[in-house]
């Protein structure tokens, strides 16, 4: 029982380790990733316009789509 | 002041892990820039910069110091480049209805939690700005998710363009002037009222209330063009609250007080930051509850309170201030899961040394900091030779 | 509607948060009775009192509505906006004091109540508990007038308040609401100066 749970306890830190390296791979991943068009290519499938603004006066407004009452 | 007690590590180790630092540092900052040969010779200059800061926080073991020279350096950079490339792509820095209309607005990180919710309710973007624009909204939001997981709340210490300037100001000067002892710590809780606020708010109003109210760095970045009273009024109020928030009371408490009691995205990011498993942790057998860590976190996040329960807020910005000063070595990173050992308590051994808690997260997050800034920091010391040969900062 | 229930939301968390710093530790015991095991047991009374704060917030949303249906001929600018900068006042006092001395209603009513063992008759007396963010929204509800609006903008209330209190009820954890109630306190500051705000602009024409 006891070595099962040293056992378990050493994976467990193993595996944290393991993603901490893998976060540090992840970087240059990230970076990477801005020249390549991925984030187009994935954001063109969520629903998202850009917004509409009147700019009248420098002033901030959404016109208000029809709330879904 | 008690002598302190400053982990850093063996010479071997330093140069192990600042040479792959520098490589995978090199790999992305001059990498990017093969096209262009004046970004490249400064971004090797940057690289260089970057390196010795590396190795001097590994071997002495300061993160808070270097890091903070790091820091300061880059929204200092940020802002030097922001408002010429206004001035270069636009022609002038306030913002005109034109532009707004025309979506031309770079946007900030600060907006996103205001954006959520109506994009998901109205699937519109109440922020006049474009979808995929350079500092559009996808590329922002992108990068803000891989900072989410790579450095968590670490974010307000290594990747927010802003946060340096209030921590710049916060290190000027030697001596405290305003002394926190008389504090009153529930105003870190702040922010997350300020948060709650503006996250329903904008989601009524469908507008961004806080980049129209109540952001101190519209001062120095761009605002509004003052075109009637009520824009004056808000023009007045970035002034005054950046002078507050980011100038004088950094300077006399010697504290991030933008950062730590009215920020709002910093209250977002210590929920969100959660989904990082690093943690800053006090080690209960080694801390004798001296106090010294309540006086100096800059972000108010060890509180008397805390400090006895052994546990930082989770305003904590992993800023490494707490473990620099700590004279018993009881505060560290630390990933969750893996039990505190104390640097000193550790086996010997070059790995051992390499694969600890604080080196991992101080590598991943000096990284992602020298990549994010690379480009501005190489772009305004490419402005400053500019100016040496033409006398004009603009490269236009 | 939409926008009722946004501000419903916002007050409610406000309140929310406070009510559970001052009431947490005389709900908890009452809640978390000697030796109840099991979610049942635990559940059945907080749903009571749940029940009792339901029907107070109901009564009071239709009744401020149907009063301010009646009183919408007299409501001019100068006098919304009046009652609007008093509003902020007590918003801000309440905020920056936390809690007023003697406005304690919970805390009065709790021994009492904690001896009856009745959690319906407490949630309802909870439920009229008339701290200012519960005076803000009711203040609301009037001034748009209409029944329904103030039985939606209530039952939004009810239900962020709810939020707040079930994971108390179910895992006693108490010390984490004491950073939860300065949250509150600061959001009804900024909720102050809102008012306040929107009280000037009112007057001022
Ligand atoms: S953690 Fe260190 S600095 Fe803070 S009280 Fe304990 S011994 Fe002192
Ligand atoms: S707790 Fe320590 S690491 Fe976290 S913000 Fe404060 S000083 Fe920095």
């Amino acid at each position: 029982m006891a070595e099962t749970q040293t056992f378990l306890r050493a994976l467990r830190e193993r595996l944290m380790y393991l993603i901490a390296v893998l976060l540090i791979l992840l970087i240059p991943l990230i970076f990477f990733s801005f020249g390549s068009g991925l984030i187009e290519k994935v954001a063109k499938k969520i629903p998202l316009r850009e917004g509409n603004f009147s700019g009248a006066g420098g002033v901030l407004k959404v016109e208000r789509p029809a709330a879904p009452r | 002041m008690p002598r302190t007690l400053i982990c850093g590590h063996s010479r071997s180790a330093s140069i192990f892990l600042t040479t792959v630092l520098f490589f995978m540092m090199a790999f992305l900052l001059v990498g990017g820039n093969r096209n262009n040969a004046g970004m490249m010779q400064a971004s090797l200059v940057y690289l260089v910069f970057m390196t010795v800061l590396a190795y001097l926080l590994f071997r002495s073991g300061r993160v808070h110091r270097y890091r903070s020279i790091f820091f300061s350096v880059y929204a200092i950079a940020f802002v030097l480049n922001f408002i010429p490339i206004l001035l270069e792509t636009r022609g002038h820095i306030a913002l005109t209805g034109r532009d707004i209309a025309n979506l031309d607005t770079p946007l900030c990180h600060l907006t996103i939690p205001m954006l959520i919710l109506p994009g998901l309710v109205y699937g519109v973007l109440i922020f006049p700005t474009k979808l995929f624009a350079n500092m559009g909204f996808y590329p922002m939001l992108f990068l803000w998710l891989g900072a989410t997981v790579v450095l968590g709340k670490g974010w307000c210490s290594w990747g927010c363009f802003y946060g340096g300037l209030d921590e710049f100001f916060s290190k000027l000067l030697p001596k405290r002037i305003v002394s926190s002892r008389k504090f009153n710590y529930s105003l870190r809780w702040f922010p997350f009222a300020l948060l709650l606020v503006i996250v329903v708010w904008s989601f009524l109003a469908l507008d961004p209330v806080y980049c129209g109210w109540l952001c101190p760095f519209k001062a120095v970045t761009e605002f509004v063009q003052p075109t009637n009273w009520l824009i004056w009024v808000q023009t007045g109020i970035f002034v005054v609250l950046f002078l507050g928030l980011v100038v004088v009371l950094p300077l006399l408490m010697k504290r991030r007080t933008q950062c730590g009691l009215f920020c709002p995205f910093g209250a977002f990011q210590s929920f969100v930051g959660l989904a990082n498993p690093y943690r800053v942790r006090i080690d209960k057998e080694k801390c004798n509850q001296c106090g010294a860590c309540v006086d100096q976190c800059p972000t108010f996040a060890i509180t008397r309170e805390t400090l006895a329960k052994n546990k930082v807020s989770i305003t904590c910005a992993r800023c490494g201030r707490c473990m620099e000063i700590c004279p018993r070595d009881a505060i560290q990173f630390s990933l969750l899961g893996v039990p505190l050992r104390g640097h000193d308590a550790r086996k010997p051994g070059f790995l051992s040394e390499v694969f600890r808690p604080d080196s991992l997260f101080t590598f991943g997050a000096l990284l992602f900091g020298a990549v994010i800034s690379g480009g501005m920091a190489a772009q305004v010391l490419l402005r400053f030779v500019h100016l040496a040969r033409t006398g004009s900062f603009l490269f236009r | 509607m939409l926008a009722a229930a946004g501000k419903a939301l916002l007050l409610g968390l406000a309140t929310g948060l406070f009510c559970l710093g001052t009431c947490a530790p005389v709900l908890a015991p009452l809640m978390l009775g000697e030796e109840r095991k099991g979610l049942w047991p635990l559940l059945l009374p907080f749903l009571q009192f749940s029940l009792g704060r339901l029907l107070a917030y109901a009564v009071v949303g239709a009744v401020a509505g149907w009063a301010g249906a009646g009183a919408a001929p007299v409501l001019t600018p100068r006098r919304v906006g009046a009652s609007f900068l008093a509003l902020a006042a007590l918003m801000l006092l309440y905020g920056l004091k936390g809690g007023f001395p003697g406005w304690r209603l919970c805390r009065l009513a709790a021994p009492l109540l904690a001896r009856l063992r009745a959690p319906f008759w407490f949630g309802l007396l909870l439920g009229f508990n008339a701290c200012p963010p519960f005076l803000a929204a009711m203040a609301d509800v009037f001034l748009h007038g209409h029944v329904a609006y103030g039985l939606a903008f209530f039952l939004v209330f009810f239900l962020v308040t709810t939020l707040f209190l079930l994971p108390l009820v179910l895992l006693g954890r108490l010390s984490r609401y004491l950073s939860l109630r300065a949250v509150g306190q600061w959001a009804a500051v900024i909720v102050g100066v809102f008012y306040l705000l929107a009280g000037l602009r009112l007057l001022i024409p």
